[in-house]
């Protein structure tokens, strides 16, 4: 599993943070950053609900490449 | 002006009690009584507004957040059983409408077209303008002498110049949309007067956007013309929907939060120390200010396009919800002490803008004027004070938004 941030459309709401804080965090200005790039398995639901949750819609969880 | 006064609630117990309610003027800046009692005691029930139409209460934190996040809970003022809160309100309903008032996939497409010119990187980009027009400000209201009305002379002017400048509106037009949008947003305006009220500033729109079709800038609006418009991804007249509504949003909300938020501030003086000392509070304090004063006071209004459960509670379809952002900003079982303002809580879950889709897009916009516009306001004015007792203050009851009407303030 990858994640992947459309950082140019965030606006900091910081919903992933609330629903996955241990994938995202947003820094001083705001941002969200991204914390682990390719997570195990166990956090793919919580990804998923992040990226859901994003007013904007710029988290994208990506199934690995074969 | 012809007045609709609300249908008021004596007893909260009352099966079907009118709405909006009316706050405690004792305590002004808290939200009605019933706020709290129906988020207690009957968290998802029943009111009736001003035509007779019924509407479900959302008052709890996890039931607002439910029906925000489900996009079956239409946000389209058209679907059977949307609550029209006022007269007014059902004026906004005709009309090309803008993505506030949209579904999904509609929304979608809609919203992303504007989201580029709010993100986090553009907002701090814009940071040392948003200073110099706050620093003017206040040059001009120190020039004119103490004691100043906070509202006219900064509260207003600063959303006011940013949302111009975004837009490139030339401000000698501000004293225009103010008047309109005042109108706009006032649940105690008639549909006929909220209707020429939008159309006024529709009228200038379309001017402005034709004007720009011929010849483009580099303005948002020109880079829409040219990205979205003439590529037919948007008709004029829903451009024309977006444009007034980023312009009446930018004079209304921040404005109303700037004033409010000094005189909650300076009845806070121990909090408002705090920052004063330390301006690395400030933005924490912003977000406090947004909880515990959550201006958009008698909430946002959904319609079920099916049967769905919230609660507990089986909301049919046809029938319309107004989530209180208010009442689940203050429920005990997401903050402490709700009823207490307190800058050093943990505040990342309030509702104030909104959640899920339709959360403020101007979120970042909003939060860096204010930050700016209290740390610069008490940096040069330390001795800032209210310049009448507190309680001939003025405040916004009847209104979509809350706020004060004017905020006397003295310095020397």
């Amino acid at each position: 599993m990858r994640i992947l941030i459309d950082h140019d459309r965030c606006m900091g709401h910081g919903q992933c943070e609330i629903v996955a804080a241990e994938l995202f965090r947003l820094d001083e200005q705001g941002m969200v950053h991204l914390l682990i790039e390719d997570p195990t398995e166990e956090l793919r639901a919580r990804a998923e609900l992040a990226a859901r949750r994003c007013p904007e819609a710029v988290i994208k969880v990506l199934d690995d490449e074969p | 002006m012809t007045s609709v006064a609300p249908a008021t609630a004596k007893c909260p117990y009352a099966e079907h009690p009118g709405f909006p309610f009316q706050r405690d003027r004792s305590r002004p800046l808290d939200p009605p009584d019933q706020f709290g009692i129906f988020r207690r005691e009957r968290p998802v029930s029943q009111v009736t507004l001003w035509d007779g139409s019924k509407v479900w209460l959302i008052t709890r934190y996890e039931d607002a957040q439910r029906v925000l996040g489900d996009a079956r809970f239409s946000s389209v003022p058209a679907s059977p059983g949307y609550p029209l809160l006022s007269p007014a309100v059902a004026a906004t309903k005709r009309g090309d409408p803008s993505f506030l008032r949209m579904d999904p996939p509609k929304h979608t497409d809609h919203r992303r077209m504007w989201t580029p010119f709010f993100s986090i990187r553009r907002i701090q980009e814009m940071r040392p303008r948003i200073q110099k027009i706050i620093d003017t400000a206040l040059d001009e209201m120190i020039a004119r002498g103490s004691p100043a009305d906070l509202v006219e002379n900064f509260a207003l002017v600063v959303p006011s110049l940013v949302i111009c400048e975004l837009l490139d509106v030339p401000y000698s037009d501000h004293g225009f949309f103010q008047t309109h949008s005042k109108t706009r947003f006032s649940i105690t305006a008639t549909a006929e007067e909220v209707a020429a009220a939008i159309e006024a500033i529709n009228g200038f729109w379309r001017q402005m956007i034709d004007e720009r079709e011929r010849n483009p800038g580099d303005d948002l609006v020109s880079q829409i013309i040219v990205n979205e418009v003439k590529t037919g991804l948007l008709t004029k007249a829903e451009l024309v929907a977006m444009a007034q509504l980023m312009l009446a949003a930018g004079h209304e909300t921040t404005a109303n939060m700037i004033a409010l938020g000094v005189l909650t501030l300076l009845q806070h003086p121990d909090q408002l120390r705090a920052i004063k000392d330390d301006p690395s509070l400030t933005a924490n304090a912003v977000d406090e200010l947004l909880r515990y004063l959550s201006i958009a006071q008698n909430g946002l209004g959904r319609a079920a396009i099916e049967d769905l459960e919230v609660g507990g509670q089986v909301i049919r379809k046809g029938e319309g919800l107004l989530v209180l952002l208010a009442a689940a900003n203050r429920d005990e079982a997401v903050f402490d002490s709700p009823d207490t303002f307190n800058i050093s809580r943990d505040l990342k879950r309030h509702v104030a803008f909104g959640a899920a889709i339709h959360q403020c897009i101007g979120s970042a916009l909003a939060r860096a004027e204010l930050q700016m516009s209290f740390d610069a306001l008490f940096a040069r004015l330390p001795n800032l004070r209210l310049a009448v007792p507190a309680k001939d203050v003025t405040y916004k009851f009847d209104s979509l938004f809350f706020g004060v009407h004017s905020l006397p303030v003295a310095w020397q």
